[in-house]
């Protein structure tokens, strides 16, 4: 039963995919739109583990995107879309790691390409994006800012101490109580994502 | 959540609280090694390592804003609109317009009637590309008066009909300086003191995908 309902969603949103990208061939900016942003979260999730930089995930996204955008002509429908636009992030990020002189173990990235995530997956993906989200918005802007530097900027803690203008110490027990934080409100959450 | 933690003298708890920064990397040499020595003789720490690694990544997604990223992406196809070729209105010897890269990266551009303009440095999406400077002046043969400078860009929807087209310029006063380009944008040119409620009429048009500012200044 699972499986069939999996087989149904997948088929409906394979269907939705070739509907929107026979529309961007035409140049309709909306269906780009509803393209880019249903593919924003599972692409940014595949990029990050390639390239590991945040950063560089939104700039190799949307290099993806606007390939699918000027070249949705050259998409001829032997595979599914989201084969042909997983493909383009995966070359994209590949070049954007060697222009980085990054290196990177093919091995590992073999076992973390997902390139077709079940239906199921997205769900769970937004729900807990939501949760995150929600936990965050909890948090005092000063432990806000103090996850957002380290997580998403990748800054060290001297030079996060540096930006806050407050000694190291206090920005080390503002991050312990913020993970606390979130780990305690996505406790339910957190064996999924390991 | 203010009160701060003893983080001194305890080597297990400070290896707690630096598990963040070893996770991105950004420790330097002797913390990472005594983080990786207390690693590999502590069972806690290693398994929190885990849960922490799957925690920034977690953080770092949900930090991703998709309407940043979708504010940037049309930014840059506009951008592309701008600097895709024109049909040349004149067959006859048009001088080649030079400039700078837009975005980065090269970007043919035939655009004839744009050249006419004495000089225009365009900000799009933030990026500065400079055109020729007014020393420089491009002229097709029998040199036509320069149009008004292009201060947006427009594009239609691809079934939209020219009265439609046309009511949405008058509407809004704007004038067409050049178009449609390849990826069919206009250029126009509306009063500048009006160019925010002009941009503002044109998106709410069910007949227009895109209109953005194009910002201008001469160089020197």
């Amino acid at each position: 039963m699972a499986t069939e309902q999996r087989t149904t969603s997948g088929q409906r949103r394979d269907d939705e995919d070739m509907r929107l990208i026979a529309r961007i061939r035409a140049k309709d900016m909306a269906a780009f739109e509803t393209l880019y942003r249903s593919y924003h979260v599972r692409l940014g999730r595949f990029l990050l583990r390639l390239v590991n930089r945040p950063t560089l995930v939104e700039e190799v996204l949307n290099d993806t995107l606007m390939v699918v955008w000027e070249k949705a002509e050259s998409f001829n429908g032997a595979s599914k879309l989201s084969t042909w636009i997983f493909a383009i992030a995966y070359r994209k990020a590949m070049k954007a790691l060697r222009k980085q002189d990054d290196p990177i173990d093919d091995d590992t990235i073999e076992e973390r390409v997902c390139l077709d995530p079940s239906p199921e997956d997205d769900v769970s993906h937004h729900r807990r994006r939501a949760l995150l989200l929600e936990a965050m918005t909890a948090l005092s802007p000063e432990h806000r800012a103090v996850i957002n530097l380290t997580y998403f900027h990748e800054m060290g803690y001297r030079e996060i101490a540096g930006i806050m203008d407050c000694p190291v110490d206090t920005v080390k027990t503002r991050m312990f109580h913020a993970r606390r934080h979130l780990k305690r409100r996505m406790a339910g959450e957190l064996p999924d994502w390991l | 959540m203010n009160n701060v933690i003893p983080l001194a003298g305890d080597r297990h708890q400070q290896v707690q609280s630096l598990l963040p920064w070893y996770v991105t990397g950004t420790l330097d040499e002797d913390e990472a090694a005594a983080v990786e020595a207390h690693l590999a003789e502590c069972d806690e720490c290693r398994a929190d390592l885990v849960s922490e690694r799957a925690l920034g990544s977690e953080v770092a997604l949900a930090s991703m804003d998709i309407d940043q990223g979708w504010a940037a992406m049309r930014e840059r196809i506009a951008g592309t609109a701008l600097a895709a070729p024109l049909p040349t209105p004149q067959s006859d010897k048009v001088v080649p317009l030079r400039r700078k890269p837009l975005l980065g990266r090269r970007i043919s551009i035939g655009w004839a009637l744009a050249a006419q303009a004495a000089a225009l440095a365009l900000v799009v999406g933030g990026v500065a590309a400079t055109w020729p400077a007014p020393d420089h002046v491009y002229h097709t043969l029998g040199a036509a008066p320069a149009p008004r400078a292009a201060n947006a860009i427009v594009i239609f929807r691809p079934d939209a009909t020219e009265r439609a087209i046309r009511a949405a310029l008058t509407l809004n006063s704007a004038t067409l300086v050049g178009g449609p380009t390849a990826s069919d944008a206009y250029v126009l040119h509306v009063d500048p003191a009006k160019r925010a409620d002009a941009l503002a009429s044109l998106r709410a048009n069910r007949d227009v995908v895109l209109a953005e500012p194009i910002d201008g200044s001469v160089q020197p």
